[in-house]
């Protein structure tokens, strides 16, 4: 049995009358790369807000290496070694791409010159070496993506929350990036919320699946992908009834 | 040490503007240059340490405030206050007036940043700040002088009273309280870069370990005590203040013009700002004063509107541009513009 680095347990969160998540948990193990999936509006991504404490949780409770991180802010769960992505990456477009990344490198670094000495190696993990001096409003939708990516394995994660990464990439430009997940995996332990099912089934050791903020399923690629409630979620009742 | 003289440098060029600086202020105070130019120079200089503690908030952090006349006229007034009542030397009256500007701040600059407001909504609070507290300067008659304002009663020459004849001292004062300033700010690099991150998104900075509130209140509580020593500095050098100058917008513009103009969210930007505005301000005002009064502004707004449009970055982003202009030549010989 693999040791768990994560538990969620009957998390909540309402926005007025909208109950958002309803009662989720789940265990993370260590070094699995677990897949959280679902129709729009499921809330997979306010999941992604509650674990790290950009929205507060109603009820429920979450616990990280056994002790619990509810009321943390968002700053000192990173320091404790969760880092998340955001779907719409979010680079710091009036710095240089170098200094986007030692940004990143500072959190866990005693100096700066410290810090200073990380960046080449993760610029050249997320091949931006070559626009380290380039500013981060400047790039492609692929460097964004890839820059949001090193700006947060710079902070060195335990666990590392990975909030669409996939969205508008081309087809190689994604198994570019499969390879790249498959391969931090040997390092972290990985959340992923993605929408292309093709990168779900092949990077996955485990799936969630949210519908309404509830959990609807959870297990195995395969088992989950011919769940008749996961199937109902995403392509609707009467698609089963015809 | 070495690093310092190396003009390759990040560092060693900062180093190297700072001695120069340094060096030509030193040569004017000896220098047989007239009361009056001392006199500009002195302003400039204020204005560049002015604007320099202006800028470690505004500048790095984006949260324009345009009300920092406020805590530049508290201390003033609790030094002097301090100073006329209780004898107290403008020394240690400064570093208390710090404190009462420092915990101004936090009245505003807490629940600004605990509820994050930024943007507009930051700068009308920073406004609304200054004009509470220059109805308060006012109103408080007994304790103030109200509108009239408050002279500094002269001792002669004076070094623990901070009181002196000639404009030499003052010189050396305002250039070691920005060779200060210049130095925290240069010592900062790891608070620099996360004010900067914040600037640029806070919940990006969040998500990457920065503690937002924290930083955002560090550098507010910072600039505020920083223009509070300024505060008490314009008292002494100019022996009297009254609130409409001191707590009026037209102080707290200029921090932000001058910044904007030298490049804000650097650390030597606002310092060139400064050296650019002022002695032109001073040489218009007083070659046209009688002539064409307030052409100093007119030309002082079509300046600023010519920089925001093209020099957004202000006066120092020059070099990079230049730079950048010409490794686009080189890898791009034919000069044909390609669309990003």
């Amino acid at each position: 049995m693999a040791e768990t680095i994560l538990q969620v347990k009957n998390i909540s969160k309402s926005f007025g009358g909208l109950k958002a998540t309803n009662n989720v948990s789940f265990d993370l193990q260590k070094n699995e790369i677990l897949s959280i999936i679902g129709p729009n509006g499921a809330g997979k991504s306010t999941l992604f807000n509650l674990i790290t404490n950009f929205y507060r949780i109603d009820e429920g409770d979450i616990l990280y290496k056994g002790k619990s991180i509810v009321g943390l802010m968002p700053d000192q769960i990173c320091k404790l070694g969760i880092t998340r992505t955001f779907q719409v990456a979010k680079p710091f477009s009036g710095l240089t791409i170098f200094d986007n990344i030692l940004v990143g490198c500072l959190s866990k670094s005693a100096t700066v010159a410290e810090a200073r000495g990380k960046v080449d190696e993760i610029l050249r993990l997320v091949k931006l070496d070559k626009k380290a001096d380039e500013m981060g409003g400047r790039l492609t939708t692929l460097e964004r993506k890839r820059l949001e990516l090193g700006k947060a394995l710079a902070t060195n994660p335990d666990v590392l929350m990975l909030d669409e990464v996939m969205t508008g990439l081309k087809p190689h430009e994604m198994e570019e990036m499969m390879e790249f997940i498959m391969e931090l995996k040997k390092r972290m332990t990985i959340v992923v919320v993605e929408h292309v099912m093709k990168v779900i089934n092949t990077i996955s050791d485990r799936i969630i699946v949210l519908d309404h903020g509830t959990k609807i399923a959870e297990g195995v690629p395969q088992e989950v992908m011919n769940n008749p409630q996961v199937i109902e979620a995403y392509l609707g009742r009467s698609a089963k009834n015809a | 040490m070495k690093k310092l003289f190396n003009t390759k440098t990040q560092d060693g060029k900062m180093f190297i503007a700072l001695g120069a600086i340094t060096v030509i202020l030193l040569v004017c105070c000896v220098a047989p240059i007239g009361i009056y130019n001392k006199h500009i120079i002195i302003q400039t200089m204020f204005y560049a340490y002015m604007a320099t503690a202006w800028n470690l908030m505004c500048g790095y952090t984006g949260r324009l405030s345009l009300g920092h006349s406020a805590y530049i006229a508290v201390a003033a007034y609790t030094s002097l206050i301090l100073f006329r009542s209780f004898d107290l030397t403008p020394w240690i009256g400064m570093l208390l007036g710090g404190v009462v500007a420092m915990a101004l701040m936090l009245v505003i600059a807490f629940p600004c940043f605990r509820f994050g407001l930024k943007g507009p909504y930051f700068t009308l609070s920073s406004i609304a700040v200054m004009e509470i507290t220059r109805y308060l300067l006012t109103s408080m008659r007994e304790l103030t002088g109200g509108s009239l304002g408050m002279s500094l009663p002269y001792q002669k020459d004076n070094l623990l009273m901070f009181q002196f004849d000639d404009k030499e001292p003052y010189l050396i004062i305002i250039l070691i309280f920005w060779l200060a300033a210049i130095f925290l700010l240069w010592k900062m690099e790891r608070t620099r870069y996360y004010l900067e991150a914040i600037r640029e998104d806070d919940d990006a900075a969040a998500a990457l370990g920065i503690s937002v509130n924290k930083n955002l209140i560090k550098a507010a509580l910072l600039s505020a005590f920083l223009v509070a020593l300024g505060g008490t500095f314009y008292v002494q050098y100019y022996r009297y203040v009254d609130p409409a100058t001191i707590c009026g917008s037209t102080m707290a513009l200029n921090l932000a013009l001058i910044t904007i103009i030298g490049g804000s969210g650097t650390i030597l930007g606002p310092t060139i700002g400064a050296v650019l505005v002022i002695p032109v301000t001073e040489i218009l005002r007083s070659n046209l004063g009688d002539k064409l009064s307030g052409l100093h502004l007119f030309i002082y707004g079509i300046l600023l509107i010519v920089m925001i449009i093209y020099m957004p970055k202000g006066i120092i982003s020059i070099p990079g541009i230049i730079k950048r202009k010409r490794m686009a030549k080189l890898a791009n010989p034919a000069g044909g513009e390609h669309n990003g």
